[in-house]
């Protein structure tokens, strides 16, 4: 019998636990536009970012390859919600998965305001909260390194939207525990993370930064063993709230999914791979069906969380 | 190719019969293997096994197309970094990923009757396909090149001949000739040969010489460091002259997903910044704010 890999976050339930993650398929164009691309094994897809007012971004460069990794600084760079809804959406054609906006914000009003303007499409079928952006008003510290700032947001999304609401955190904090807390108590309908770790690129001929934003985020397969360890301090929290966690965070191959389903996520998400291989949603649903298969596990339940922990 | 640059010949039929001048390629240098298997891994990844380096290549290298030949797509480049370094480490058979043609193109206006390409060290090999284009379309093309030469010790003997230039520069020129372009080699360090100065001066000179054009009658199409195409389109502006520049910038989707490659343009507010491998890797010179970096 076959495997069944559905799952959901919330309400939104996905055929199957493979994310696109923000930031690595723009608006849902470029990629389809490849021969071949496929969107078998796509659970859903998470669009790039979207701030209130549209954002140039940073100078480049914005993209810096490391060992086992990337560092980008792309600076959110997008069109602004207003072109989003009246523009992209609208002419975004029909795609076999759910689309899931994420909303960055520099200010609690930001955010509430992007949740109300965003819940009126009939696009979207859920809302990732992107809280790793820099709190403004408190000297630019991310606002996900502060429980009562991330809960202040999530209550202020939670207020004007009946859909899904996941909150993804930053992994550029000691403990996700209190952070992870906070949003349960103000609404979140599930937890997403890590978002990218805090880096520093330097060029040694220029004695300067390499990326044009000065710092940046590192993503790729350098940061699974970080992004597993958050993953597990945040289901433990998360599990006493039956609340679920979508994992992600260097995935490149079924095994590193499986390994997050054993940590604690209900579903997974992938970045940075689909850079250097375009179809590795539909391998890497393959691939746990087939591993599920051998080891007589029937639905993804059984796997979520499983990690044994004698301690 | 000399040590400091390399060519590769790819069998790629369909990325031949619609590559465009001005256009490229994305290669993945080293392959993932996630494969369903017996023994799975999490990832591995090929890589030279004569090369002491531990890191596999990750993101896809964007290589402009510097000539086709019937199913081949050929690409010359310098040698930078890691990347490059392996594909020019590869011999055949080996078989590679890549994705393409990608990128606008340069665009020829067709009431202009001479061409002017103006190429600094590695920016000459896709103007290479631009040539041939031109030609075909009967027009008088102009090539200039700038290089340097690279001895082991510093050296700044002028009877340093053309022969110690980036050998590929002098190569390359000499497959422009072949088509009927006229062409000129610039060398700030005055090698023999080649004019001393800058390639850029090379593209004054001809402009001032009027060499009985009227500047209604040409284009300038330029490829090579920021700093050239920045005076390439200083000049060019004074002259009245459109001007097309190829532009490069570190790449990570390649496909206009990431937002990664952008280079500063003169529009305004959020508009700024543009995709190199989508609004580019040709940029009408006037649209770039070439003080933006």
């Amino acid at each position: 019998m076959e495997p069944d890999i559905s799952t959901r976050l919330g309400k939104l339930e996905l055929h199957n636990p493979i994310v696109i993650a923000s930031g690595v398929f723009g608006f849902g164009t470029e990629f389809p536009e490849i021969s071949d691309f496929d969107f078998d094994g796509v659970g859903a897809i998470t669009l790039k970012s979207i701030t209130l007012k549209p954002s140039p971004g940073n100078p480049p460069p914005r993209i810096a390859e490391t060992a086992s990794g990337i560092v980008n600084s792309i600076g959110l760079q997008n069109p602004g919600v207003e072109e989003l809804l009246q523009r992209i959406l609208p002419s975004l054609p029909e795609l076999p998965c759910p689309i899931i906006a994420n909303l960055s914000g520099s200010t609690v009003e930001e955010y509430r305001e992007l949740a109300r303007l965003v819940s009126s499409s009939a696009r979207i079928s859920a809302i990732e909260v992107n809280i790793s952006c820099p709190n403004v008003k408190k000297g630019g510290v991310a606002f996900g390194s502060d429980p009562e700032a991330s809960r202040e947001i999530t209550s202020a999304v939670r207020s004007e939207t009946d859909l899904p609401v996941l909150v993804k955190l930053t992994p550029n904090v000691t403990d996700v525990k209190p952070i992870t807390l906070s949003v349960i108590e103000a609404g979140a309908d599930a937890i997403s993370l890590i978002n990218t770790l805090r880096a520093l690129v330097i060029d040694p001929e220029l004695r300067k930064p390499l990326l044009g934003g000065k710092y940046g985020g590192l993503s790729g397969p350098a940061i699974k063993p970080v992004a597993l360890y958050h993953l597990r301090q945040a289901y433990l929290v998360a599990r006493e709230y039956g609340i679920p966690v979508l994992g992600m965070g260097g995935i490149g191959s079924f095994l590193d999914a499986v390994e997050f389903f054993l940590a604690g996520a209900s579903a997974v998400a992938v970045g940075s791979a689909l850079f250097w291989d375009h179809l590795l949603c539909k391998r890497i649903k393959e691939g746990l069906v087939h591993w599920m298969k051998e080891h007589g596990i029937h639905s993804l339940p059984q796997l979520t969380g499983a990690l044994q922990e004698d301690s | 190719m000399g040590s400091s640059h390399s060519r590769i010949v790819l069998q790629a039929p369909v990325i031949a019969h619609s590559a465009r001048p001005g256009q490229f390629v994305s290669i993945f240098i080293d392959k993932p293997e996630t494969s369903v298997s017996p023994h799975p891994n999490t990832m591995q990844f090929w890589h030279a096994r004569s090369s002491p380096e531990l890191h596999p290549c990750l993101l896809p290298r964007p290589f402009s197309i510097h000539r086709v030949l019937g199913d081949k797509v050929e690409l010359a480049f310098k040698i930078t970094g890691r990347g490059t370094r392996k594909l020019a480490g590869l011999r055949p058979p080996a078989s590679l990923d890549i994705i393409g043609p990608l990128g606008k193109p340069f665009s020829p206006d067709p009431h202009r009757g001479v061409s002017v390409l103006v190429g600094g060290g590695a920016g000459l090999f896709p103007l290479f396909l631009l040539a041939e284009a031109l030609r075909k379309s009967a027009k008088e093309v102009y090539v200039f090149g700038g290089a340097e030469w690279r001895l082991p010790h510093d050296c700044s003997d002028s009877s340093v001949t053309l022969s110690f230039l980036e050998s590929d520069v002098t190569v390359a020129i000499d497959q422009f000739e072949e088509l009927g372009c006229k062409s000129r080699v610039a060398s700030e360090r005055g090698a023999k040969g080649a004019y001393h100065g800058r390639v850029t001066d090379l593209l004054k000179l001809f402009l001032e010489s009027g060499a009985g054009r009227s500047p209604a009658e040409i284009e300038v199409f330029a490829c090579g460091p920021w700093e050239m195409l920045k005076t390439v389109a200083r000049i060019s502006r004074r002259w009245g002259i459109p001007c097309q520049t190829l532009l490069e910038q570190r790449m990570a989707c390649g496909l206009g997903a990431c937002m990664g490659c952008v280079v500063p343009t003169r529009a305004t507010a959020y508009k700024r910044y543009k995709r190199v491998c989508r609004e580019g890797a040709v940029f009408d010179a006037q649209e770039i704010d070439w003080d933006g970096t």
